[in-house]
């Protein structure tokens, strides 16, 4: 019994998104002790021998592993321990309940003679813990769907993204079919509770699922990480992710930079050959937020010694893709998506607090010099939010119609910033609070305060309905 | 888990809190009195009651 050691080199290696095969062995290692350490709890907080606890040590040893190490083990042990810590010492053996026996379809697919073996959870319990709505249990025509869809996915990997693939064999265990988010082309999450389970909504094809599964792989690696070393010391604080619409804790910002780190590496590789201007866009468009969220989180002064060491090895291996080539058309599409969603992050999340708007309507009055103020996170539950530029983004990369878009928008996409500027004041004209005009606006004004403080013009002009709203952003800018 | 430090030398491991328990079998870990299994276990049911991400997520509308 001896506590986890890691080298340096290995958690700049995690940090990077290249874990060794050593260094995923250990993290599996870690997460069988886990789930060890919680049944062990467990059991001697009965009196007598629970059933569950009979089958796991009268199996063969391996056996008992397996299915120890299973994360919807360590999904229940978690759930079964949070209800003994709320009613302690009440009806303990019929609170327990059993450990299901691992239930769904077991999917294997090879290329290559790499084999990846996973669960199709669509019948257990314990799938409706892993933070999506799980969907009943498929038919065999869904079954063959989804295990078409793996088997692309598990070729576009083997074929040109080996490393990944390898990861993904390393920590991939069950997917639990989610039902699909009407806002969402495709949902997916993944518990800190269940090491290499993951719940997402049907794939619609292989590209489509390769991402998602390496995304989520890597929340369930950093939670593994996170379990052997803090990564942050929490303030309280929340910030920007590029990611979510909510504001974020800096471990969720972290789990964020990392998942995409991977998101990014695939599309770096994909654009080897003859990609679609899609796969380019997606490149440009998250390296620059990898780099920049990895950079605000070096700076932002809550993680830990390990969490900086990860952190900084990931901005490190981030840096030289922000000097590779890409198209100037796609890389300004690319810059516009990064800057609509924090525009409308900071328009969503932050406000202004009503003694610095009084004083700067006070000043606007008096005719002086705007006040420095500030902006506070108003707090925000997690939503999903699609946007419209972005929307017309995607269409103008796939070469589609983007005539049939707001006009305003359109022309922001196209790079008509003068035109852009004109429509949205107008529509601004019209109606004050509309929000969709307020994120155009701070995609194409060349007034600073708009660009960088949507959220502060757009409460400054609210509350000085008579003020020409490009003259405040000109005030609020000076 | 706690985080460590690395260790000082010229090949700095990092240490964790967390004790490596996978050659045991759950019947050898239940019938131990060891203080060390205790404290393992408060660190980690400590890290799940403190502020976490239990759950991360993933969603195209991007």
């Amino acid at each position: 019994m001896r506590p986890f050691r890691l080298a340096d080199a290995d958690l700049a290696a995690l940090g990077a998104g290249r874990p060794s095969a050593g260094t995923l062995g250990l993290l599996r290692r870690a997460q069988l002790s886990r789930h060890l350490l919680l049944l062990r709890e467990i059991r001697l907080a009965v009196p007598g021998t629970p059933l569950w606890y009979d089958r796991l040590t009268t199996v063969t040893e391996a056996e008992s592993r397996a299915r120890i190490a299973d994360p919807m083990t360590g999904l229940w042990a978690a759930r079964v321990l949070d209800g003994l810590h709320a009613s302690p010492g009440s009806g303990l053996r019929t609170a327990l309940g059993e450990l299901p026996e691992p239930a769904g379809h077991p999917l294997s697919v090879t290329h290559a003679g790499r084999t990846l073996s996973v669960r199709l959870d669509d019948r257990g319990p314990l799938r409706h813990s892993l933070g999506l709505p799980a969907t009943a249990a498929l038919s065999p025509a869904e079954v063959a769907s989804w295990e078409r869809c793996l088997d692309q996915a598990w070729r576009i990997l083997i074929i040109r993204h080996p490393e990944a693939a390898e990861i993904l064999a390393g920590v991939l265990r069950v997917i639990v079919p989610a039902r699909p988010d009407p806002l969402a082309e495709g949902v997916s999450a993944t518990s800190a509770e269940a090491f290499g389970a993951v719940a997402m909504s049907a794939p619609t094809g292989g590209t489509g699922l390769a991402v998602a599964l390496l995304h989520e792989v890597q929340h369930s690696v950093l939670n593994a990480v996170h379990g052997l070393f803090e990564l942050v010391q929490p303030t309280g604080r929340l910030g920007y992710s590029p990611w979510r619409e909510d504001p974020r804790p800096a471990l969720g910002i972290v789990h964020g930079v990392y998942a995409f780190l991977a998101v990014t590496r695939f599309w770096r590789a994909e654009l080897r050959g003859d990609p679609p201007a899609e796969a380019e866009f997606e490149f440009a468009r998250w390296r620059a937020a990898v780099h920049r969220t990895a950079g605000a989180l070096l700076r932002g002064g809550e993680l830990s010694a390990a969490g900086e060491r990860l952190v900084g090895a990931l901005r490190d291996e981030v840096a030289p893709w922000l000097d590779e080539p890409v198209a100037a058309e796609v890389e300004r599409l690319a810059a516009l998506a990064r800057a609509d969603h924090h525009a409308r992050w900071r328009l969503r999340n932050l406000t202004v607090a009503p003694g610095d708007l009084a004083a700067l309507t006070g000043a606007w009055r008096a005719g002086r010099d705007a006040p420095a103020v500030g902006s506070a996170v108003a707090g925000g539950a997690r939503v999903v939010e699609s946007s419209a530029t972005l929307r017309l983004i995607r269409a103008s990369l796939r070469g589609d119609d983007t005539g049939t878009g707001d006009p305003a928008d359109v022309a922001c996409v196209r790079g008509d910033r003068a035109g852009a500027l004109r429509s949205y004041l107008a529509i601004l004209d019209a109606d004050r609070d509309h929000a969709a005009a307020w994120t155009g606006l701070a995609l194409v004004s060349p007034q600073p305060a708009l660009r960088r403080r949507p959220e502060l013009v757009r409460a400054a002009a609210l509350a000085l309905p008579e003020a020409d709203i490009a003259a405040l952003a000109a005030w609020l800018s000076r | 888990m706690e985080t460590s430090q690395p260790d000082d030398g010229h090949a700095p491991r990092w240490r964790s809190k967390m004790l490596d328990l996978s050659e045991a079998t759950l019947a050898e870990l239940v019938v131990r009195d060891d203080s060390a299994l205790d404290r393992c276990l408060r660190r980690l049911t400590d890290s799940r009651s403190g502020p976490s991400e239990q759950i991360a997520g993933f969603n195209s509308a991007l």
